[in-house]
């Protein structure tokens, strides 16, 4: 019942904040953040008394499951449930959700009810894509996530949202739309195969481990993942898309839009074609690695500022894209960590950008510079979200991608080298925010700056804590997780089998041969 | 011989016939309006009282007519759609200065067509319901005979609808000639795929001819966008729905009881005219700037997605064709009734440029427009995404993998176009909104209201219409 009151204490918030926007247009936003903090509280909440009874049994696969028949005639069923990875991320959304809440507090001023109607709808959808487990009523949310998005760019965005609005809705729409058909195919081969017909996670799990239609299959879910994560090539939709959204907008999309589809991979991808996804694995580490490097090249060249660090996104993405397909419990971890770490931290840099606009009104960073001088708390901040970005020890960034480099490192060598190298780059490009921004004179331009004001020291203040205490203590999210992973372990060889049983050629032969041996002795 | 067991079975058409008798007679005694559109609402609700009484088993009346699940629930579609029409056009034509009674025979008669052709199971009655259902149109589509260019429109389907119906006799002809039959029944009872000769490869493709002409699908559909321009919203509403819907059905009919889509030729004649259909019809509404050429170019491609679900032949493909025609309607329906919504005794806000900032002055009514273009860009939440997953469904059991991808590409090309709608009514700009009818009708309004909730909940819950679907 907790996973449905998440969900529509969000959905119902949203409808009110419209409603009411039409008695004063400042009740939305309160509504927004009583509505974010109550979803935050009950997970927090959920989280702490499930910490320390967390069951390693085998059949206690979820924290806590929900099912209603939905459209049984198609086999759909409204099937929600939450085990340490989903909580983790639902945890995330609702906390950086206020935080993008408030970094936006007094920017949006017109329309202000639908505005808020739609960043709840959009984090119910996120929300839910979290916790679905029946493929259709994930898809279902995944594209909930889309229409809100869309105008929260296209109405409240910089000068050149319409055209970036629809670059990311096309994009973002025909990937969806191969997920669905590699869905009902899934459907459709698991149903022929054992006359039950249903979209649940549970049942559809090892139905088809290996073989061409299972290769076809999650190329499907690959296409809609890749282009959401983004992973290079489909990386294009992304500039245009994180740079004239509003803030809130390129907060939620950056920091847990793209989350979404790292945690499709590691939900569906993996579990449901492990042979398919073994087959792709070198491809899969090397598109990781390409994106880590290019995407740092790309990174280094911006001049705008939002631009600069939505391409270091890219490069963070490919951490996660190398994790997921080393194929061990330890990157596994880490990428749960990256997801974690790459969302407070993009969301922090977001924030920071937002906050220098706000007072310059400049996204090019060649007309900043000397900053600290009059904003001293705004540059003591972004030295941690800085630091964070890079990989520095003690933040969350470095733990995410050590585990995720350690665990790539047992799968391929080489590749494992070559990712390391991001580390390194992401130095160059991080460092020159800092640089052009907050040290460098710049004698050209002249700007009357105000250090943060209470709103945003709590925002800025709330993001370093979570991510010092992550980097010091990431056990705390590592341990709730781990039943998952495990459980994830145990699928694999089981399907191995499942399919070798299945091929009549390599080995069913011979067991019969031996069993009519034995029933003759 | 016609038992009295089969007058009652027939009894919602006989019912229908009546009702246009009955409004013709009225108009003789005194003309009203008001009267007029109250008894073909009466006549229709009566008419569909009676349907939902009918038994869905299969029955054939005297050679002409079949009475099935099938039939039964396209008749109820099909009475629901005019319902519907009949609500949008009395606020419609209440303003107009003209003589508005005959408009409700005419209607009537269309419909009393387009449920006889679903019901066909010969060619003769299918022809003579053609005809019913085609020269009441041409008089429906010319009925504003002050504006020129509703003559023309009248005028050029006409032309068009007589050039089809002989397509289609002369392709009959050909058929009965192959074969010695008229009828479906014994049409199915004697071929097979292997042995179609030439003759009756032509009959079918001149049928099929004929059949694309109603349906407007490529390379049939010219005349689609000048028709729905030129024509009365509600009219258009008709000739988009009901019509299509009604010659889909026998198109159905006719290529699954004589199992015509087993040859390979014609499969592929029909996969590339879907094709064809999907692509064309969303490139061309690309760049329409009037709202009722868009809708006409979209809907040539709904249809080509529709014959997704007719080439799948399989009975999951009926119903998934049933189901799609139901969110068509829906979808389609709900446009109109916007578009008769910000009409007013002048003309229609028929261009995209009259909806700009609508969303900010009239927030509801935006946000049933959205969710209408929404769903007939199918995105999830609203029907339109349900018919198209029913769709692929159907399509993905038969294996036929390429249309389905063309069927998403060519969908994700519509997007745009119905994204440029949303977008015009979310830009700041205002324009000025001119007085309409909707503001003073509070049928529309709570039409409008019915039709919000029917898509929402056949998008979010459809198990309903579904399990109707499943006894079919």
């Amino acid at each position: 019942m907790i996973m449905i009151a998440l969900i529509l204490i969000l959905m119902i918030g949203g409808i009110l904040a419209w409603l009411l926007s039409a008695v004063n247009k400042n009740i939305p936003k309160w509504i927004s953040l009583i509505a974010l903090l109550t979803d935050l509280l009950i997970i927090v909440f959920f989280w702490s008394n499930n910490a320390g009874n967390i069951s390693f049994a085998q059949n206690n696969r979820w924290l806590t499951e929900v099912q209603y028949e939905w459209i049984p005639q198609f086999g759909m069923s409204f099937h929600l449930a939450m085990d340490g990875i989903s909580l983790v991320m639902t945890a995330l959304t609702f906390f950086l959700g206020i935080a993008s809440l408030l970094s936006s507090w007094k920017n949006v001023d017109k329309h202000t009810g639908f505005y808020h109607f739609n960043l709840l709808w959009l984090l119910a959808g996120i929300t839910g894509v979290f916790l679905a487990m029946d493929l259709m009523l994930f898809y279902f949310f995944w594209e909930i996530m889309l229409v809100p998005m869309y105008f929260i760019m296209v109405i409240w965005g910089h000068e050149n949202s319409k055209y970036a609005g629809w670059k990311f809705f096309l994009f973002t729409q025909i990937s969806g739309l191969m997920m669905l058909l590699s869905i009902i195919a899934l459907f459709v081969i698991h149903g022929n195969a054992t006359q039950v017909y249903t979209f649940d996670y549970m049942a559809l799990l090892g139905s088809l481990a290996g073989g061409p239609a299972a290769f076809w299959i999650m190329c499907g879910f690959l296409i809609a993942f890749f282009v959401k994560l983004p992973s290079i090539p489909f990386h294009s939709w992304l500039p245009d898309a994180y740079t004239e959204s509003p803030v809130a907008g390129s907060v939620i999309v950056a920091a847990l839009m793209s989350k979404t589809a790292a945690y499709g991979l590691i939900r569906f991808v993996i579990p449901l074609f492990p042979e398919a996804a073994q087959n792709f694995a070198i491809p899969g580490i090397i598109l990781g690695v390409a994106s880590i490097l290019y995407g740092a090249k790309l990174s280094y060249g911006q001049l705008n500022l939002k631009r600069l660090i939505s391409f270091s996104s890219v490069s963070h993405m490919g951490f996660i894209l190398v994790g997921v397909f080393s194929f061990n419990t330890l990157a596994y971890q880490g990428v749960l960590m990256q997801m974690v770490a790459h969302g407070l931290s993009i969301a922090a840099l977001f924030i920071m950008a937002e906050f220098v606009y706000d007072r310059t009104g400049k996204m090019d960073v060649n007309e900043m510079g000397g900053f600290w001088d009059a904003m001293p708390n705004m540059g003591g901040f972004t030295v941690v979200f800085i630091m964070a970005s890079l990989g520095l020890p003690g933040l969350v960034n470095f733990v995410a991608e050590f585990l995720i480099l350690a665990g790539a490192w047992q799968y391929d060598i080489v590749l494992a080298v070559l990712a390391t190298l991001g580390l390194i780059v992401s130095v160059t490009y991080s460092m020159r925010i800092l640089q052009k921004v907050f040290h460098q004179r710049n004698h050209t331009h002249s700007y009357s700056l105000h250090d943060i004001s209470v709103r945003e020291w709590v925002v800025m203040g709330s993001l370093t804590v979570a991510m010092l205490w992550l980097g010091f203590f990431p056990q705390s999210v590592i341990r709730i997780a781990k039943p998952a992973f495990e459980q994830m372990k145990m699928i694999q060889p089981e399907n191995k089998e499942a399919t070798r049983e299945a091929n009549p050629l390599q080995s069913s032969s011979i067991i019969t041969f031996t069993a009519k041996k034995g029933g003759g002795l | 011989m016609i038992s009295m067991q089969d007058i009652i079975s027939l009894l919602p058409e006989i019912i229908l016939a009546v009702t246009a008798i009955i409004v013709m007679l009225g108009i003789a005694v005194r003309r009203s309006h008001l009267f007029s559109a109250a008894i073909t609402a009466l006549g229709i609700v009566v008419s569909f009282y009676f349907l939902i009484n009918q038994s869905s088993e299969q029955k054939i009346i005297s050679n002409l007519f079949i009475l099935d699940g099938l039939a039964n629930v396209v008749t109820g579609i099909i009475l629901c759609a005019t319902f519907v029409i009949v609500l949008i056009s009395y606020p419609y034509f209440r303003v107009q200065k003209i003589i508005k009674e005959e408009y409700y025979v005419l209607l009537l008669l269309a419909a009393l067509g387009s449920v006889c052709m679903v019901l066909s199971y010969h060619f003769v009655s299918f022809v003579l319901s053609l005809e019913v259902l085609s020269v009441s149109l041409f008089a429906l589509i010319a009925y504003l005979k002050r504006e020129s260019f509703s003559i023309e429109s009248g005028i050029k389907y006409l032309i068009m609808a007589a050039v089809a119906t002989s397509f289609i006799l002369f392709g009959f002809a050909l058929i009965y000639l192959a074969t010695g039959s008229m009828d479906l029944q014994s049409l199915g009872g004697q071929l097979q795929p292997v042995s179609y000769g030439p003759l009756l490869l032509a009959g079918l493709a001149l049928t099929t001819v004929g059949l694309g002409f109603k349906m407007a699908l490529v390379p049939f559909h010219l005349w689609t966008p000048d028709i729905y321009a030129g024509a009365s919203a509600p009219v258009t509403a008709f000739v988009a729905t009901v019509s299509k819907g009604a010659a889909f059905i026998f198109l159905l009919r006719l290529f699954y009881s004589t199992g015509g889509l087993s040859h390979e030729g014609i499969w592929i004649a029909f996969a590339v005219i879907a094709t064809a259909s999907m692509f064309i019809g969303n490139w061309l509404a690309l760049r329409q700037q009037n709202l009722k050429r868009l809708l006409a170019y979209s809907s040539i491609s709904h249809l080509g997605y529709l014959m997704v679900a007719f080439l799948s032949a399989s009975i999951i493909g009926t119903a998934a064709g049933v189901f799609y025609l139901i969110i068509y309607f829906t979808s389609m329906l709900a446009a109109m009734t916007m578009i008769t919504y910000f009409s007013n005794q002048k003309g229609e806000a028929l261009m995209v440029e009259d909806y700009r900032g609508l969303f900010w002055k009239k927030p509801w009514l935006a946000a049933f427009f959205t969710v209408v273009m929404l769903s007939l860009a199918g995105v999830p939440l609203t029907a339109g995404f349900m018919g198209k997953f029913f769709l692929l469904s159907a399509g993905m059991s038969n294996g036929g993998l390429f249309l389905l991808i063309v069927l998403v590409v060519s969908s994700t090309i519509g997007l745009f176009y119905y994204l440029r709608v949303v977008a015009v009514m979310l830009s700041h700009h205002e324009s000025e909104l001119q007085d309409h009818i909707g503001s003073s009708s509070i049928v529309l309004k709570l039409l409008i209201a019915v039709l919000f909730i029917l898509i929402l909940w056949l998008g979010v819950y459809p198990s309903v219409f579904v399990e109707m679907l499943g006894k079919m």
